[in-house]
């Protein structure tokens, strides 16, 4: 694939679990990298890391309009005007859902639905007004359907599909297009799995994953990076899903039906 | 089996069903007899079909059997104009003929690709096409289509039964769009695994799950039970349900809602 030739790339919520992921296929690709986040340690660890493209650099931002804005406007100053914009969801935090605090289902709208709303929205003025631009919003397969004990994550992710969905009527027609990515069940995400109600182990969800394997960062940046190119320019309010048929399988069969039968 | 739950009231009315020898189809044959319609039990096995009909008529039902083959169009048409020309009127048409024949997709020759959406895609656009036009000259009526779960859901080794099913349910949608206007509903309902000779034929194929796998599968931790089905049939063929169309009601036990392990 050709290059992202020195576009300008924010990631936001950049200490999350797929965004050092995302941030290397984009920086692979050619692209500058503006990397965001709530925290500043977290956020010099990766702008200090190896992936990091000239002119990359670091930011801190606070969940507002405010500060989401602000800190926008520090981006544009130092290195330009932003091409293409990544939100990564947060980890999920899991419990059976009648013991699900307010506080958590608050935060994961927060820190999930908030989060995607709030650089969604002030990427989107500028992009809107220059009449081009692409999103992509990394959401999670529990954002698909029902995830027991993942509520909060399922519902904040589902929002994020919805609001990919609305963006994308909206924008598409002015150059701006919306996407949503959604990752495999990727190694890192296994202590997440692990948690649940069912707490199943390693083998039992590799087993549950029709592909036969775990998804890796490359998988989930070439997507990422096929999302943000020119070819995909009649692409938006896509959710674009990198989990080896995880969310398709209806589970009654095995994997391999002629393998069973043996 | 009696299912009252619904108060609802067929009285007079007339309802085609296919594959009503036996599983569903009978379930839903004796359930509108039960509320007073006349039921027309359309089956392609004859001795299935008679058996069908005998055992309605000992319990005093109206029910009659005719012979069908779903994926033959000129039949379905036929049957329709026959049980119209019959009775003055067609009121309830449901497309429930199914076959389950599950295997390797590459194993899977064009005479059973063929055998399978003839029967559920082909044979449930027919018996819409064959009721719709009585219907819509008729000024109204209610069409109620058999999808599944699977139609949502992909199985290894179900490429023609999914296939077909997913058809259904976007067969559904379309004509729910172009008849709504004219007062022809045309809806679907889409049931998880049911205890019937159907899903006993599906779990003898290489790779099926097995009814416990099944059952710890479901949210609901069981299969359903034929009356919550009859139940979903006679409100989407009842004045209850009389704004609905082009939708497909899952009656599933959350099992599509299901996307985790």
């Amino acid at each position: 694939m050709a290059e992202l030739d020195g576009m300008l790339a924010v990631v936001a919520g950049a200490s999350r679990p797929h965004a050092s992921a995302c941030a290397r296929a984009l920086s692979r690709a050619g692209a500058r990298l503006a990397l965001v986040d709530t925290g500043e340690t977290t956020i010099a660890g990766l702008a200090g890391s190896s992936h990091q493209n000239d002119g990359g650099d670091a930011y801190s931002a606070e969940l507002s309009a405010a500060s989401v804005g602000a800190v926008l406007e520090r981006i544009e100053e130092r290195q330009g005007a932003v091409d293409i914009l990544v939100t990564c969801a947060a980890a999920p935090s899991v419990a059976p859902s009648v013991e699900l605090s307010d506080e958590d289902f608050r935060g994961a709208l927060v820190s999930n639905a908030l989060h995607a709303f709030l650089w969604c929205q002030a990427a989107g003025r500028k992009m809107v007004a220059a009449g081009r631009g692409v999103m992509v919003n990394v959401t999670g397969l529990s954002g698909m359907g029902g995830w027991p004990g993942w509520l909060s994550q399922s519902a904040s992710l589902g929002a994020i599909h919805n609001l990919t969905h609305t963006l994308a009527t909206e924008w598409t027609r002015h150059g701006v297009r919306v996407n949503c990515l959604v990752p495999g069940i990727a190694e890192l995400d296994l202590s997440d799995l692990l948690k649940t109600p069912e707490a199943p182990d390693r083998e039992t969800v590799l087993r549950r994953i029709p592909r036969g394997r775990f998804a890796t960062d490359d998988d989930l940046g070439a997507a990422l990076i096929y999302l943000v190119r020119p070819e995909a320019s009649f692409i938006s309010g896509e959710i674009l899903r990198v989990d080896g048929a995880w969310d398709v399988w209806g589970r009654y069969y095995a994997v391999d039906p002629a393998a069973a039968k043996k | 089996m009696t299912t009252n739950l619904l108060d609802v009231d067929l009285t007079g009315q007339v309802a085609v069903i296919t594959g009503a020898g036996r599983g569903f189809g009978l379930a839903f044959a004796r359930a509108f007899c039960e509320h007073g319609a006349v039921s027309v039990i359309a089956e392609l096995n004859e001795e299935l079909g008679r058996t069908a009909e005998k055992s309605l008529r000992e319990d005093g039902l109206r029910a009659t059997f005719a012979p069908l083959d779903v994926s033959d169009a000129a039949a379905v048409e036929a049957l329709a104009q026959a049980t119209y020309q019959r009775y003055g009127r067609l009121d309830i048409w449901v497309n429930n003929a199914g076959i389950a024949r599950h295997m390797p997709s590459e194993d899977v020759t064009v005479e059973l690709w063929q055998l399978g959406i003839g029967v559920m895609l082909s044979g449930t656009f027919y018996g819409c096409q064959a009721a719709g036009r009585i219907m819509l000259k008729q000024g109204r009526g209610v069409i109620i289509n058999i999808a599944s779960v699977n139609g949502y859901l992909a199985q290894p080794g179900r490429a023609v039964y999914n296939s077909a099913k997913a058809g259904v349910i976007h067969l559904t949608a379309t004509l729910g769009c172009e008849w709504g206007p004219r007062n022809v509903r045309v809806n679907a309902v889409a049931p998880n695994v049911f205890m019937t000779e159907l899903a006993r034929d599906s779990i003898k194929f290489a790779g099926a799950a097995s009814m416990e796998t099944y059952i710890k599968r479901c949210p609901a931790r069981r299969v359903g039970e034929i009356p919550e089905l009859v139940q979903a049939i006679l409100f989407l063929a009842s004045p209850h349900s009389t704004y609905i169309t082009g939708q497909t009601l899952r009656v599933d036990g959350a099992i599509v809602s299901d996307h985790y392990l």
